[in-house]
């Protein structure tokens, strides 16, 4: 038989797409579906699209309305943030920018991302809040759109993290104390939806307070994520922990090093290496969790963006806006999925070295 | 004994003493502190409520329900809105998946990167964010019941929803008779031809009467549909399903469809290669080989993950309460905010979540005891 090789590009183009019977009805159901919806598909992405101008334009040429993500730009990703402070939540997605491209760069220095993005979080939210270097204060609850998806996940994550691997580790204690306290947690949280978890703390949580204390309204949404998050983190841990071999706790104990030490330098790194991806996509469905807050009342970047489409001139472009603001959620979430294939192509390549 | 293991012990046991305490401490401490403020607010507790009357209505309802009914009946009713809108969604997310699955595996690489694409893009963005864009397309894009689109016969799609002719009692009857006949014609030519028998017949005589039963019916005037009746400003008789009901069922369905298709494409890329090959050394065709050697295995393999991606979804069904479909949660957020008793509420969520968890965990079992060998 010829290899593929000899044959011309029309001829190659001729077995890929009608090479056997499967592959011939598909091309056909493809054609037919592109002729049937691609014109319309194709006008009103572009050449109806009306790309600047006002909605009186976007009406008259009946296309997709770019003009109106335009005019709205500052509402969908900053919120009610005052237009004339916008540069200071700007500086923080800026910095955030700055360390994501960093860390894609140097895949070897996480610990100095992760101070890096402690350092940039704080800063941020002093930038943000003001009331230092004669910045005017803005209240949080003036905070929206973009700016606060990224800082509940910056925290949440950061929160949840730590929680979850002392939950993992509670439930792989001997001690039933720990052990099935931790176990029930992690099965609970795992059985309910996330949206009632995020119902409950914002329902519950002011309960167990103290009289008269109030708990931030940002803070409250932030940590029914955050408990949700760290029962998944603790799952996936306890999946990771239940490959490792016994004998390196065993042996580590044996040499007397304790409780502790054991898990910080044994255990965890070892644990934490081998769940990269489960780990990356819980990150991932974090991001993508953000905007239950909108349901709580909070404007984050759906809740921000959705606001936009309130405005009675610019009424009904909500397929222009959930693209816009789909396109940007696609991009924090495939920025995370790649650095993480990229740190384990990293740490690969260094084991077998 | 060993005095240090005897001083081991004891440093365990003041150890689970003193955290014993504590914990017993705590709770005391938060129940005593929530007692107090649900008597400050004049919230009751318990679930006494369950009987008095809701007194709000319920967008629509598998069971009867008005609102002079109690909140246990609306809890009952969202309950069952759930089901329906997670039911139908599984099964549209299992054919969805194994669609793309299918496009990912055909070797044809345009399907292949019209597949990888939906994938990446509807697994990578929000799921609410979705239902709120096909909430606008059921709501806002699709046209008014003047201008509607007419389906099929007596079946029309407007921005009040789906509408569809129902059967009456006896020609429902007829209709499920039809499907127990085909449902037997091919279990049981399933279960002849596992013996060896010829069945062409059988299954010839078997799907003509079982295709056949609902036009006969129909032609000699054994019941009759209740067809949609357009009025100006609302469609009467036949039923209908909401645009709430169709943003959550689209939705849902889309979403887990990607999760499913690459599940589906990874358990059958680690069904061995040679597995395949073997089959084809043995005679089997292209077909043949996938059908009763790469499947089963892949199946198998699956199984597993797609039963959590379901679960998933089945909890997803709750984010129905933001394009305001009465579903579980969404009724009981509503008596939540009258009644004030939260606590009561998340109980009764997580039972109802738990015991829906339950039922599919048990029917996956029962399909790998198939699969086993």
């Amino acid at each position: 038989m010829n290899g593929n090789h000899t044959l011309s590009l029309p001829q190659k183009l001729n077995v890929a797409l009608f090479g056997d019977k499967i592959r011939t009805i598909i091309s056909i159901l493809l054609i037919f579906i592109a002729v049937f919806a691609g014109p319309g598909l194709i006008n009103w992405l572009l050449l109806d699209a009306t790309w600047v101008g006002t909605s009186e334009d976007c009406r008259v040429n009946g296309g997709a309305c770019w003009a109106f993500l335009g005019v709205k730009l500052n509402l969908i990703v900053f919120g009610a943030y005052p237009t004339a402070e916008i540069w200071r939540p700007m500086v923080f997605m800026a910095l955030l920018t700055l360390i994501a491209a960093y860390a894609y760069q140097r895949p070897r220095s996480i610990k100095q991302v992760i101070l890096c993005l402690c350092v940039a979080f704080i800063v941020g939210l002093l930038l943000m809040r003001g009331g230092i270097l004669g910045l005017p204060v803005v209240a949080n609850t003036r905070w929206g759109g973009l700016p606060i998806t990224l800082i509940v996940t910056l925290a949440g994550l950061g929160a949840s993290f730590p929680l979850g691997i002392l939950i993992m580790l509670g439930g792989a204690s001997e001690n039933p104390l720990f052990r099935i306290p931790c176990r029930l947690y992690v099965d609970v949280i795992r059985g309910i939806p996330a949206i009632t978890l995020v119902f409950m703390t914002f329902a519950i949580v002011p309960l167990l307070m103290p009289q008269g204390m109030m708990i931030d309204k940002l803070l409250r949404a932030a940590l029914g994520l955050t408990f949700l998050t760290a029962a998944y983190f603790a799952e996936a841990l306890r999946g990771a922990l239940e490959a490792l071999p016994k004998g390196q706790d065993e042996a580590a104990a044996a040499l007397g090093v304790g409780y502790w030490k054991r898990q910080r330098l044994i255990i965890l790194p070892q644990v934490i290496a081998n769940s990269m991806q489960p780990l990356a996509n819980i990150a991932i469905a974090f991001v993508k969790n953000t905007s239950l807050l909108i349901i709580i009342g909070l404007f984050d970047l759906l809740g921000a963006a959705r606001s936009s489409l309130f405005d009675g001139d610019w009424q009904g472009y909500y397929r222009e806006l959930y693209l816009f603001v789909g396109l940007i959620y696609l991009v924090i979430c495939l920025f995370l999925e790649s650095y993480v294939s990229k740190l384990e192509t990293e740490r690969s390549g260094r084991i077998s070295r | 004994m060993n005095p240090s293991f005897r001083r081991e012990r004891m440093r365990h046991l003041t150890i689970q003493v003193f955290t014993i305490g504590t914990v017993v401490a705590l709770l005391w401490l938060v129940a005593s502190m929530v007692q107090h403020r649900l008597e400050l607010m004049g919230i009751n507790t318990g679930f006494g409520f369950l009987s008095n009357r809701a007194g709000y209505d319920i967008g629509e309802s598998l069971i009867p329900y008005d609102g002079d009914a109690s909140y246990g009946r609306a809890l009952l009713a969202g309950f069952s809105n759930t089901l329906k809108v997670a039911v139908s969604s599984i099964f549209a997310a299992l054919a969805l998946g194994l669609l793309a699955a299918g496009a990912m595996l055909s070797g044809h690489s345009t399907a292949n990167r019209i597949a990888k694409f939906y994938i990446k893009t509807v697994r990578n963005t929000p799921l609410l964010l979705q239902l709120f864009f096909w909430f606008g397309i059921f709501t806002i894009s699709l046209p008014a019941i003047r201008d509607r689109l007419t389906l099929l016969p007596g079946v029309y799609l407007s921005n009040r929803g789906l509408n569809y002719p129902t059967p009456d009692l006896a020609l429902g009857l007829v209709f499920l008779l039809a499907l127990a006949i085909l449902v037997f014609t091919l279990i049981y030519g399933a279960r002849l031809r596992s013996r060896g028998a010829k069945t062409r017949l059988f299954s010839i005589i078997g799907w003509s009467i079982g295709l056949g039963v609902v036009p006969l019916a129909a032609t000699t005037g054994i019941g009759h549909l209740n067809m949609p009746e357009i009025g100006r400003f609302a469609i009467k008789g036949g039923g209908v399903l909401s645009p709430e009901f169709m943003t959550l069922f689209i939705g849902l369905s889309i979403y887990t469809g990607t999760y499913i298709a690459e599940t589906l494409r990874g358990a059958v890329m680690a069904v061995a290669s040679g597995q395949g090959e073997a089959a084809a050394a043995l005679g089997l065709t292209r077909g043949q080989s996938f059908r009763l050697v790469v499947l089963p295995q892949a199946t198998r393999i699956a199984l597993p993950s797609i039963v959590s991606e379901l679960l998933n979804l089945v909890k997803n069904s709750s984010l129905g309460v933001a394009v305001g479909y009465p579903d579980l949660v969404s009724v009981g957020n509503t008596a939540m905010n009258q009644t004030g008793q939260a606590i009561e509420m998340i109980a009764i969520y997580m039972l109802a979540y738990v015991t829906i968890n339950v039922i599919i965990t048990k029917c996956s079992q029962v399909l790998e005891a198939r699969y086993e060998w």
